[in-house]
């Protein structure tokens, strides 16, 4: 329950969240589920080599999702960072050692113009230059073609559902980047359900990366699968690459615990094992209650809405302004302040939305009564 | 040692560390007090910019200085702390790196303490200007170094390991003269806990692993100048959500239980009755030393250090004797099952075992081991 959580807070100074908002990392990402909890604390009073627990947690992830390779890294943001460096140094030391200064090597990234976002900063940390092929509405076969060049060291590919049909697919961007030799970076960070969905795309290009914490695995966690030699050549820019090679590789700052690892391992296994109907519907349980709950509240409309996502559903509430005196956004800083705070996202003047995957049993109660106090109700 | 599920389904092997704080060999265990504090954090959800901030506040306040960040290891805390300097806070400049052409972008490092760490001015765009030689720098020498270019001077304190003719607050002087800020590696430069404090208010930006006071392997922190530390943050994992995705570190990311998990081990670290420790570490390594007695061509002595680990056993090996020598006898510990990490053998020979690293009672599988190894 949150008021344990809260205790550890309130000694700094720092108040606890009830999380309505889902696996932010703004919030802390993630908090883990009872397999992940249970592995990490396993190792807790361990010591190991580091380079023999990367090696061998990678090949029991690659195996559970039928890849040649895997690497555990510190974070989605991180998997895409080592992948951006490992198709432009392969395994050359000098290259390794020489990043972010790229000059001389191929170090352009493509990446249709419709799918640029915030997190494709993670190319240009280890000092690749990304080229837009198309425009804001859309990318046509040849004109990712047309991109592609002697520089070209990648292929950028952001898989989320509901693209529109202007943008290429994923299959459409590997099969033009293959017949240019050129290797294709998949950020699938939280495309992990319908389980054969995860699949196809950790199968689906040269280097796929994921973020773990979506699994139920600490915040700063996830890691990159594919092609052997390119995961090689991504794990050889990392924190142990770096002690073992002479201090080269960038990627030293991006550190994992061993009890993070393990973690990640127990939650992808965990993942591919679970009745995730039995989740969805627990989810969507709750969402019912906080609908239940706000029934006969004065200016508030509910609705489920099913989302296209790993947690599948979402609650929009919906308020009358005239009723309420108050904007969605209004009511959304009154959750943020009151104590506990509660963060939701506000969809428009009128909504806000709440998800259930975050919350602790027994939280979408309090966010039901703060939610209908805030309305007035 | 526990039988460990995990380790066995993956064919991994725990090892009985001997060797200290390394990362290559998992960093730390934290104990209990710290693992409480995490676990607490773990099932409550917190905004991550309100709790790096106060534990921030709370560890600055615990060393004397204006402000503190935590962040995914020393390592992580130097490439902020370079970043910090290169940008000067500026969200043009955030956005740019590593790319960092139309402002300083220099930073002077002393020639006579190359180390590999100094890669982390590079990875965000910094490039090293050396000032000095192999033997050692000048005051007129830094400062000579030091131009309209410069960002910041970087500064090694781990005397035992990097000695120099030239002290951190020489350079630091230098510095403040020249008008640059001074990044300081004390990575682990905690104990004691009046130098501890000392060196955290020697510069700038001064950086520090938590694993040595007992925080996780991926935790540690920078400190010292406000705006600096602020223009740190900024390039951070959660400034990254600040500077609208601008931030090279994103990368960077630390769990929030981490977070707590410094600020447990800090207050833990000032508290504790570190002559006790002393004590226990000593006895631990007395045992082991026992152990070896009376082996012909071994000698067994308890070492102090000058530095944080404080004591360590070395074991001198007469190879005609024994029929082996240290890193054979290093390799067949490291061999064994289960897995015995001693330190590295530096120069001299003396194979070493420190005993902060082990658990209580492990002391004794290390000395059964260690005589066997002698004696087969």
């Amino acid at each position: 329950m949150a008021a344990t959580g809260a205790d550890i807070y309130a000694r700094m100074g720092a108040r606890a969240v009830i999380n309505a908002q889902g696996n932010r990392t703004v919030l802390g990402g993630s908090a883990t589920v009872p397999e992940v909890t249970e592995a990490m604390a396993a190792v807790n009073d361990t010591y190991v080599e580091m380079a023999e627990l990367l090696a061998r947690s990678g090949e029991y992830i690659a195996d559970l999702l039928d890849v040649e390779a895997a690497y555990v890294t510190s974070g989605c943001s991180a998997a895409l960072a080592f992948s951006a460096a490992a198709c432009m140094t392969g395994r050359d030391p000098d290259k390794i050692a020489r990043i972010p200064d790229t000059t001389g090597m191929k170090n352009e990234i493509v990446i249709q113009k419709a799918q640029r976002y915030s997190y494709d900063r993670s190319f240009t940390v280890p000092g690749a230059r990304l080229v837009e092929a198309g425009d804001a509405d859309g990318c046509a076969p040849e004109q990712l073609r047309g991109k592609i060049g002697a520089d070209t060291a990648a292929v950028a590919y952001l898989v989320r559902p509901n693209e529109p049909r202007s943008v290429l697919t994923l299959e459409q961007a590997v099969e033009i980047a293959h017949s240019a030799d050129v290797p294709v970076i998949a950020d699938a960070a939280a495309q992990i359900y319908p389980l054969d969905y995860f699949r196809r795309n950790a199968q689906g290009a040269d280097l796929v990366c994921f973020g773990a914490k979506y699994m139920g695995a600490p915040q700063s966690s996830g890691f990159v699968c594919g092609r052997k030699d390119l995961v090689a050549a991504a794990s050889d820019q990392g924190f142990i690459a770096f002690q073992e090679n002479g201090g080269l590789s960038f990627g030293r700052p991006m550190k994992l615990d061993k009890q993070e690892v393990v973690g990640v391992v127990a939650a992808v296994e965990r993942w591919l094992t679970i009745n995730h109907e039995d989740r969805l519907l627990g989810y969507e349980e709750r969402l019912s209650r906080i609908e239940d709950e706000l029934e006969s509240a004065p200016g508030v409309e509910t609705a489920i809405e099913h989302v296209p996502q790993y947690y599948r559903a979402t609650l929009n509430v919906a308020f009358d302004n005239e009723t309420t005196g108050k904007s969605a956004q209004d009511i959304a800083d009154e959750l943020g302040a009151g104590s506990p705070r509660i963060w939701v996202s506000v969809v428009d003047d009128q909504t806000i939305t709440v998800t259930s995957h975050a919350l602790n049993e027994g939280e979408e109660l309090v966010v039901a009564e703060r939610i209908r106090a805030a309305a007035g109700g | 040692m526990k039988s460990n599920r995990i380790y066995d389904k993956l064919g991994v092997r725990p090892v009985i560390n001997a060797g200290g704080n390394t990362t290559l060999w998992g960093g730390s265990t934290p104990p209990p007090e710290v693992r409480r504090a995490m676990d607490e954090a773990d099932h409550s959800y917190v905004e991550m910019a309100e709790l790096l901030s106060r534990s921030g506040d709370f560890i600055a306040e615990t060393l004397g200085v204006e402000a503190a960040h935590v962040t995914s290891g020393c390592f992580a805390a130097l490439v902020l702390s370079t970043a910090a300097c290169l940008t000067e806070g500026e969200q043009d400049r955030t956005a740019r790196l590593p790319e960092t052409n139309g402002h300083p972008n220099e930073i002077v490092a002393l020639r006579s303490l190359r180390y590999p760490y100094r890669r982390s001015h590079s990875v965000p765009g910094g490039r090293i200007v050396e000032a000095g030689d192999e033997d050692g720098c000048t005051v007129e020498q830094l400062a000579a170094a030091i131009g309209p270019n410069t960002a910041a001077v970087t500064y090694v304190q781990q005397p035992d390991v990097y000695g120099s003719n030239l002290t951190l607050d020489d350079a630091a002087a230098v510095a403040r003269d020249q008008g640059v800020p001074i990044i300081v590696d004390a990575a682990s430069q905690i104990y004691p806990l009046d130098y501890f404090r000392r060196t955290a208010q020697a510069g700038d930006l001064v950086c520090f692993g938590a694993k040595y006071v007992g925080a996780p392997h991926s935790t540690g922190f920078l400190c010292g100048r406000k705006d600096l530390v602020e223009a740190a943050a900024l390039q951070g994992f959660i400034g990254f959500e600040a500077s609208a995705g601008n931030s090279i570190g994103r990368g960077y990311k630390v769990d929030r239980q981490d977070v707590v998990a410094v600020a447990a081990a800090m207050e833990r670290w000032f508290s504790i009755d570190h002559e006790a420790r002393l004590i226990e570490m000593s006895g631990r390594l007395d045992v082991m030393a026992k152990a070896v007695e009376g082996i012909p061509g071994v000698s067994a002595r308890i070492a102090k250090l000058p530095n944080y680990a404080q004591l360590e056993l070395q074991v001198r090996i007469d190879e005609a004797r024994v029929g082996k020598d240290a890193s054979q006898v290093h390799a067949e510990l490291l061999d064994g099952k289960p897995r015995i990490r001693a330190g590295a053998i530096r120069t001299g020979g003396a194979l070493p075992f420190v005993a902060h690293t082990m658990f209580e009672g492990e002391e004794r599988i290390v000395a059964d081991r260690l005589r066997e190894a002698l004696t087969a």
